[in-house]
């Protein structure tokens, strides 16, 4: 049983949580602190119960059923007690608002509302359209 | 906006002596990169003016930027006389004026312009034209004009282009036509798909009702090593809006470790799908967690919280959101209103409710429709207001769909309160209306049988199995690590059968000596309405969907956590009270979705209060 632990606590906290416990720097899987703050273990569901509970948890949550390999999706390694850091992806709003020499029409308000027809799904809400399509202007000089 | 910055913006380059000698192009390329970077109507409009005086009036390329500047600030009006004055607009003229009036709302405006430029014949489309006009479709929609500007994209030979590919399949998806949506995304192998492309189609997949396809797409395009692409937060919204349709708890959480990994925790779209997805799967507490984590609320996500807290019957709390959110200068839309009302109806708070109803146009703006009114005619109805509710739902209009949901409350609401009257006239309605007919026919019979006329009850039953109207068979489900077990009323069949009769006759056990008296009292026989004697009628309640479902769950989810049943029907009374005493024996807590709201079991009690 895998489960995955973000938390906000700081690494020191981490380090010593695993010092204490041999086993525990076998479970440990990934850690990170840049993208999250957290580290992904291989316990049992009873043990994510009780973890949930400790103060500076945040979220438990689990990171199998998806069937992703490798487990590759963000946070360093963590290997034997080593942490092996791996270049991170890292999305930030920034990113959206490029200077772009060319105009583009898109505006991508978060908060743009559609009125969508759902015949069979009762308490829906205006859904966020995803960005299907943008206009290019093809410079014509 | 003042003249001395004007001065310094526009004309002193200008005047500059460091102008080399091509001053003509030079002041029409300085002009096209004030422009890109104007945010500033009164900017444009003097930009415009510059244009004018400097002689490029009938240049295409500035004209098109021009336009282009107008649209951004949403000036279609203006944006589109400038078209109208252009001697020879060219593809992207067109299509920068079609793309404005989308995005201002105007889709049929969007497309009546599609449709000149096709008639006009001198200009063809380009890719980029024919994804703003799919997406005007979308907007609208229409499949029909979408399918006929399909057929003309095809024989344009653009389609295999990823841009105008997505677009196309997520007009379908936004048509309910997913079959066809599928078919484009397949043949979108040649020109490639990109993160849009999969997003839209597990968007299509997600709001027609099919979460489980969305949810394997998903999982394929995690699977796809050899692409670079990461799902970004809109595909993420839309898986996790697809676990909470499916009512997915396990799913959605493994979505919120997507999220969390890929840094999108703080993006509004996530959290709010988030906040949604928690709330519909029963796990409040973590909704409220995301909630507090938003930085920047917005009605959406406001709406969702006060929904989540009403179908957990907190209605004085999700009222003080409203208030909070009100306070805070944010309109609340039609769906704000109905979260209310159903706070209001699902926590008994029947004034405030009739007074938010009445209030709504004058305070908010916003008209009621039938569904608001479906939610006060429940709301009287639970109450005990029944001819009030009554009289209510004689005087709307509403079509045949909506009608439904309104003649149903009302229908449960004159079973509730024993009001053969209604019942029969609500029924009637129904099966006229052809919706819901099954329901309809069993409150009938039941009623009947109520009134001591078992052979009218019995001759109804017959009459629907003639008509092959059967029954909704009562369904209870639980998620259990990556499996959902469902459970039917009476349904012994599966292998852990044994087990599980055992652990509920111990349960029952204990009950008893905590004075429940099982389905032997007055009150709760009367949910059997079928003509059996008492030892039988204690056999059938005992198996009932959701007792069944909960030995699963106590049997197989570690201890101490929280066991969350799904039903498809409305929990009967005597499962209630067993459940409450349950919660108390076992020492844990029991999420109960039934078909209209949540119960949560904690300590011997009920979140409902016992009025549900």
């Amino acid at each position: 049983m895998e489960f995955n632990d973000p938390k906000p606590t700081e690494d020191e906290m981490i380090n010593a949580y695993v010092k204490t416990e041999e086993e525990a720097k076998k479970k440990i899987y990934s850690v990170s602190t840049s993208t999250y703050t957290g580290f992904g273990a291989l316990i049992s569901e009873e043990l994510s119960c009780k973890v949930k509970g400790l103060p500076g948890v945040l979220w438990v949550l689990p990171d199998s059923y998806l069937d992703v390999p490798n487990k590759d999706y963000g946070g360093d390694l963590y290997i034997e007690g080593k942490v092996i850091p791996r270049p991170q992806y890292r999305f930030t709003e920034q990113r959206q608002i490029r200077n772009r020499s060319r105009p583009r029409y898109d505006r991508r308000r978060e908060t743009m509302q559609v009125e969508r027809r759902e015949p069979t799904q009762q308490n829906n809400w205006n859904q966020n359209q995803p960005p299907s399509s943008t206009g290019h202007q093809a410079p014509d000089n | 906006m003042n003249k001395r910055f004007l001065q310094n913006v526009l004309f002193a380059p200008l005047d500059s002596s460091l102008l080399p000698s091509n001053f003509h192009l030079k002041s029409k390329a300085f002009l096209i990169h004030k422009l890109s970077e104007s945010t500033d109507l009164f900017l444009t409009n003097s930009l415009q003016s510059s244009i004018l005086k400097l002689g490029f009036a009938s240049d295409t390329f500035t004209i098109n930027r021009l336009i282009n500047s107008y649209v951004k600030l949403r000036e279609t009006n203006t944006a589109r006389k400038l078209f109208d004055e252009m001697p020879e607009p060219n593809v992207v003229s067109w299509t920068s004026v079609i793309s404005g009036f989308n995005d201002t709302g105007q889709p049929q405006t969007a497309l009546s312009m599609f449709q000149k430029m096709y008639q006009d014949k001198s200009v063809a489309p380009n890719e980029f034209t024919y994804a703003s006009v799919f997406k005007a479709c979308s907007a609208l929609a229409e499949s029909r004009i979408g399918k006929s500007i399909h057929a003309r994209l095809e024989m344009s030979g653009r389609r295999s282009n990823t841009v105008v590919s997505s677009s196309l399949l997520d007009m379908y998806g936004k048509c309910n036509d997913v079959e066809t949506a599928r078919r484009v995304f397949e043949s979108m192998i040649g020109c490639g798909r990109n993160v849009v492309s999969w997003t839209s189609m597990i968007t299509a997949y997600a709001q027609n009702a099919r979460g489980h396809e969305a949810i394997e797409l998903f999982r394929t395009f995690n699977a796809d090593t050899t692409s670079l692409d990461r799902p970004n937060q809109f595909m993420l919204a839309s898986v996790i809006s697809a676990c909470s349709s499916l009512g997915r708890l396990q799913w959605g959480k493994v979505a919120h470790g997507v999220v969390t990994h890929g840094g999108y925790e703080t993006n509004h779209v996530v959290a709010t799908s988030l906040l949604d997805m928690y709330a519909k799967c029963g796990s409040l507490s973590c909704a409220e967690k995301i909630f507090l984590r938003i930085s920047r609320h917005s009605v959406i996500s406001y709406t969702s919280m006060i929904m989540a807290k009403a179908k957990h019957g907190l209605g004085e709390a999700a009222l003080q959101l409203f208030d909070e959110m009100v306070a805070k200068r944010m309109r609340p839309n039609y769906v704000t209103l109905l979260a209310v009302l159903h706070a209001c109806s699902h926590s008994g708070l029947v004034a405030e409710g009739l007074g938010y109803v009445n209030s709504m146009v004058e305070k908010y703006g916003v008209v009621p429709d039938p569904r608001h009114y479906t939610c006060v005619v429940d709301m009287l109805g639970r109450f005990g207001r029944v001819d009030e509710a009554y009289e209510m739902a004689k005087t709307i209009e509403v079509g045949a769909e909506q009608g439904a949901l309104l003649w149903g409350a009302l229908l449960s609401a004159g079973r509730l309160h024993g009001r053969v009257d209604i019942v029969c006239d609500a029924s009637k309605r129904l099966i006229q209306s052809n919706q819901q007919v099954t329901s309809a026919y069993v409150a009938l019979s039941n009623a009947y049988a109520v009134a001591g006329g078992w052979e009218d009850s019995e001759s109804l039953r017959l009459e629907m199995r003639r008509g092959g109207n059967v029954k909704e068979r009562a369904c209870s489900w639980i998620e259990i690590k990556d499996s959902v077990y469902a459970f039917h009323a009476g349904d012994l069949s599966c292998d852990e059968s044994g087990e599980i009769v055992r652990f509920m006759k111990d349960l029952e056990k204990r009950m008893k000596e905590r004075g429940h008296r099982g389905s032997s009292s007055m009150m709760t026989s009367s949910s059997v309405f079928v003509d059996v004697d008492e030892e039988a009628k204690e056999e059938i309640v005992s198996l009932h969907c959701e007792r069944l479902a909960l030995a699963f769950g106590l049997i197989h989810l570690p201890e101490g956590s929280t066991i969350r049943i799904m039903n498809n029907l409305r929990m009967c009374r005597d499962c209630h009270e067993a459940f409450k005493l349950i919660s108390g024996i076992v020492g844990r807590e029991i999420v109960v979705r039934d078909v209209n709201r949540f119960h949560c079991f904690k300590d011997g009690s009920c979140i409902c209060r016992d009025f549900w």
